[in-house]
């Protein structure tokens, strides 16, 4: 199948969240299937950074037959390269945000900055539209709680892919390993783009204080809200290390705060 | 004696026929792929017919006599026609072993009669109704021809003889090669002499699924040709008396599989025809008549449709019934590899669990390192290089869900209490891959057993110890395939071990509720452990309530071959009915030995049997230690 327009979706290196093992950035496989369902095997794969990155495998599998890669180091502009590459293309499909790195979301619109063409963000579905000469793209579009919008716009766009786009994801083993990677070269290599300057950390858990869940009427809870009353329980003054602790177990499991 | 001649040539052109059937037939298994076969096993035929055949026939007493009588005699009225007609002895002592044979068959062929008078549901009508008065044919044909002195025998007599023969003879030597009932009988015995597991005729509970090369070409099974050779053959065997359709959960949950239903349409496909003629029960929900398939062609979705392949929770009661002996789940499982690996249709939440399998190495996307956060207060060592243990705990997908975290608990204590020496494996485990191999997945079960088998290399132990059958067979029964032999062994068998007088301090189960014992497939079916548990349920002095289905016949929870998660809607769901069992058995308590199942089983909504581990039991009644 071809489509008479031009047709491209970036996807980026993957991490699982957990894990960090490479893998396809869901958002990115999710707007891979959408160009998928619109333009078939029409539609180009690029990926700015290093032909062996390990998480191009699983686009492969989610159905990109070819990747082209065009070549971005570390601390390269990727904007800048992937402008240049895709400065003829008629509609470009984005996740919303990458799994690692900077992260920040900002790829779709400082691309569609570089290209001077209209970005939409949070795209759930995307038809593609014959209007005389060119073409249109009705999206619709993700909006909070539950509110969704339609939008037409003229290409060439941007298009950022929501993640909860409603396609189904499949991965098929045969296709990662028929699937192809090929180098795009780059006329002009860019560098110098601005980093940002933090440092990552684990993020610290926020401790979950042990409480006995009450079990009480509305009545005795308006009660207890008017009428000071005496705070029950018991003070373990007595006994060995052992028996106190027992008393503190014993608690616990009598309000199931554990389950052993 | 122009009779005598008629049956000559009658049994040259039987003879005859039955060469080109047998070659027309045999070219459609050629389609298939090669197969590793011995030619010995033809010599093995009868033992394998005689003892292994016959000892699953003869769970149905009534139709293994009957059975035994028609082609008993059948075949030996056959034989000695050969003898006397085909060679033209022309005996009449001979003609008297006939007439005996023949009678011998005609009795059967009255119990076969009776079957099908009022046939259990499970049978498939249609082409086999008309067998009894076919074969009766045959038989009434012998005896008027051979038993009426020849005097006596007018032309019209020996004509109508001739006649029944004729019928019976076309039933007898026809099937093979137009796929009518009778090629079970040559079909079935060239099944025997090349089954695809050999190994089960030695008594080996053959049950670790092949591997798969993934080195390209076609991954698993897209067309019937895609099969091994003498897996098409084996389809042909079918004799459609539906006890496996009998035994199948998903069948009595309403799912849309019908395991008889499955093979039928796989010789559909292997003969380019369509199920118009199947006269059995068809898949619950899907109307007989709309599949159609050939050996080229892709079985999914015109010849099988895709829910029916994800029905199956693999539990091999299909199997373990059939008396046919045909491999019904390397098949089912044959094709879900296709449909994974090569165009990646999995249904349900499956997708979600291959993906969190590929990379997390966990089923839930759990955090890898969390996995043994179930004992960090239990003081339990974590097994090291260079360390040497007796003892290693593989604790398996059940470490990440807290009801099955209680069992494993009891089951530290347990070792403990017997003061054995073990360590857990810590984070260094992966998934075994059983659930990935299951759905079809087989890259990525390859990928998690190689990176287990890497991890248990460097590590210094006698036995591994698992509470989760599905780990137990995947590292006992599967992995040797991919260079990983270890002695593994399942935590009631290692009990009933530690039992023994003066090991383990129990006290008699303190408890008076009725209790029975709901065998897991993985560890019964698969690995054939059906009395460890029992042993020890036995020396904790508790009296087990069997259930109508339990043993090697036991129904499945429903949890095993993922399919709770490709989650195939039905009209009951099999746990349900499992404790419908429960129920049944008058059990208060249903002892289990396997994660999966507590889960299914505790999963029942309402009132039910409460659902204990075998290591709970026994661990809730060790002696106190001072």
């Amino acid at each position: 199948m071809s489509a008479p327009f031009s047709i491209a979706v970036l996807v980026s290196a993957g991490r699982h969240p957990v894990s960090g093992v490479p893998r396809a950035c869901r958002g990115d496989a999710v707007a891979m299937a959408i160009g998928h369902s619109l333009a078939g095997s029409a539609l180009r794969v690029l990926h700015a950074g290093t032909e062996d990155e390990p998480s191009l495998k699983d686009y492969m599998a989610y159905g990109a037959k070819n990747i082209e890669v065009v070549p971005v180091r570390e601390g390269d502009d990727a904007i800048a390269a992937l402008a240049s590459v895709l400065r003829g293309v008629d509609v470009i499909l984005t996740g919303c945000k990458a799994e690692q790195g900077a992260g920040s979301g900002l790829l779709p619109y400082l691309l569609a900055e570089a290209l001077s063409r209209p970005v939409i963000a949070n795209a759930l579905e995307v038809k593609i539209e014959r209007k005389d000469s060119s073409f249109d793209a009705r999206i619709r579009q993700f909006l909070p709680k539950g509110q969704r919008r339609q939008i037409a716009c003229a290409t060439p766009l941007v298009i950022a892919v929501h993640p909860f786009a409603p396609v189904s994801l499949k991965y098929a083993y045969a296709r990662q390993i028929s699937g192809q990677i090929e180098v795009i070269p780059l006329t002009n290599p860019t560098c110098g783009a601005p980093q940002p300057d933090w440092v990552l950390e684990k993020a610290a858990r926020t401790r979950v204080r042990l409480k006995a869940q009450e079990k009480k009427s509305g009545h005795a809870r308006l009660l207890s809200a008017i009428v000071s009353e005496v705070k029950g329980g018991v003070v373990a003054f007595e006994g060995t290390t052992v028996d106190k602790a027992q008393v503190v177990l014993n608690y616990l499991r009598e309000h199931r705060l554990v389950d052993f | 004696m122009p009779v005598a001649l008629a049956i000559t040539i009658l049994f040259w052109l039987s003879v005859a026929a039955l060469a080109v059937g047998l070659a027309r037939r045999a070219q459609l298994w050629r389609a298939g792929q090669p197969a590793p076969v011995a030619r010995s096993g033809l010599l093995a035929v009868p033992k394998r017919y005689f003892v292994d055949l016959h000892h699953v026939v003869a769970r149905d007493p009534f139709i293994a006599h009957a059975h035994v009588a028609t082609a008993g005699g059948a075949v030996l009225a056959l034989i000695v026609v050969a003898l006397n007609y085909g060679f033209g002895i022309y005996s009449e002592f001979l003609d008297w072993g006939i007439v005996l044979a023949a009678l011998v068959m005609l009795v059967g062929v009255f119990f076969v009669w009776q079957r099908r008078r009022h046939p259990p549901a499970r049978l498939s009508r249609g082409a086999w109704d008309r067998l009894p008065y076919t074969l009766a044919a045959f038989a009434i044909g012998l005896l008027i021809a051979n038993a009426l002195p020849t005097q006596i025998l007018s032309s019209a007599v020996a004509a109508i003889a001739l006649l029944f023969l004729l019928v019976g003879s076309a039933e007898l030597v026809l099937g093979i090669g137009v796929g009518a009932p009778m090629k079970h009988a040559v079909a079935g015995l060239l099944h025997l002499a090349f089954h695809p597991r050999p190994e089960r005729f030695s008594g080996v509970r053959s049950t670790a699924l092949k591997p798969l090369p993934l080195d390209g070409r076609e991954l698993g099974v897209n067309a019937p040709a895609d099969f091994h050779w003498n897996q098409l053959l084996s389809f042909d065997a079918c004799v459609q008396c539906g006890k496996c359709e009998q035994s199948c959960p998903a069948f009595a949950a309403g799912q849309p599989l019908n395991p008889k239903k499955l093979i039928q349409d796989l010789v559909c496909g292997l003969s380019g025809t369509g199920d118009t003629a199947y006269a059995g029960s068809p898949y619950p929900g899907i109307a007989i008549g709309t599949h159609a398939g050939a050996p080229d062609k892709a079985i999914v979705p015109q010849l099988i449709e895709p829910q029916t392949l994800w029905s199956c929770t693999t539990c091999r009661a299909c199997v373990e019934e059939c008396p046919m002996l045909i491999e019904h789940v390397d098949a089912i499982v044959g094709i879900r590899r296709n449909l994974n690996l090569a165009r990646g249709d999995v249904p349900g939440t499956a997708p979600d669990i291959l993906a969190n399998l590929r990379e997390t190495a966990t089923q839930g996307g759990s955090d890898n390192a969390a996995r043994y956060n179930w004992a960090i207060d239990l003081d339990v060592q974590t097994a090291v290089p260079g360390k040497p243990v007796d003892l290693l705990l593989f604790a398996g997908e059940g470490a990440f869900d807290m009801r099955y975290q209680r069992t494993l608990r009891s089951l530290v204590k347990i070792l403990k209490a017997a003061k054995v020496d073990f360590a857990v494996l810590g984070e260094s485990e992966c998934d075994t891959g059983d659930t990935a191999r299951r759905l079809g997945d087989e890259a990525t079960f390859q990928r998690l057993a190689k990176a287990n088998i890497a991890t248990l290399a460097g590590l210094d132990f006698k036995r591994i110890v698992t509470a989760d059958p599905h780990v137990l067979h995947s590292l006992r029964n599967e992995y040797p395939a991919f260079g990983g032999n270890y002695s593994v062994v399942h935590h009631t068998a290692l009990i009933d071990e530690l039992m023994t007088p003066g090991k383990l301090p129990v006290l008699e189960f303190r408890n008076s509720r009725a209790l029975t014992y709901h065998d897991p497939c993985y560890l019964g079916r698969y690995n054939g452990e059906f009395e460890a548990p029992r042993s020890v349920l036995r020396k904790l002095g508790v009296n087990v309530r069997e259930m109508d289905r339990s043993g090697p016949r036991a129904r499945c929870c429903g949890g095993g071959g993922g399919a709770p998660l490709t989650d195939i809607p039905g009209e009951r769901r099999i746990p349900d009915m499992r404790m419908g069992d429960v129920r049944g058995a008058g059990a208060e308590i249903v002892a289990v030995a396997c994660p999966q199942c507590t889960a299914m089983l505790e999963g029942v909504a309402g009132d039910r049997a409460e659902v204990l581990d075998i290591a709970e039991l026994v661990a809730s009644s060790l002696e106190a230690r001072p």
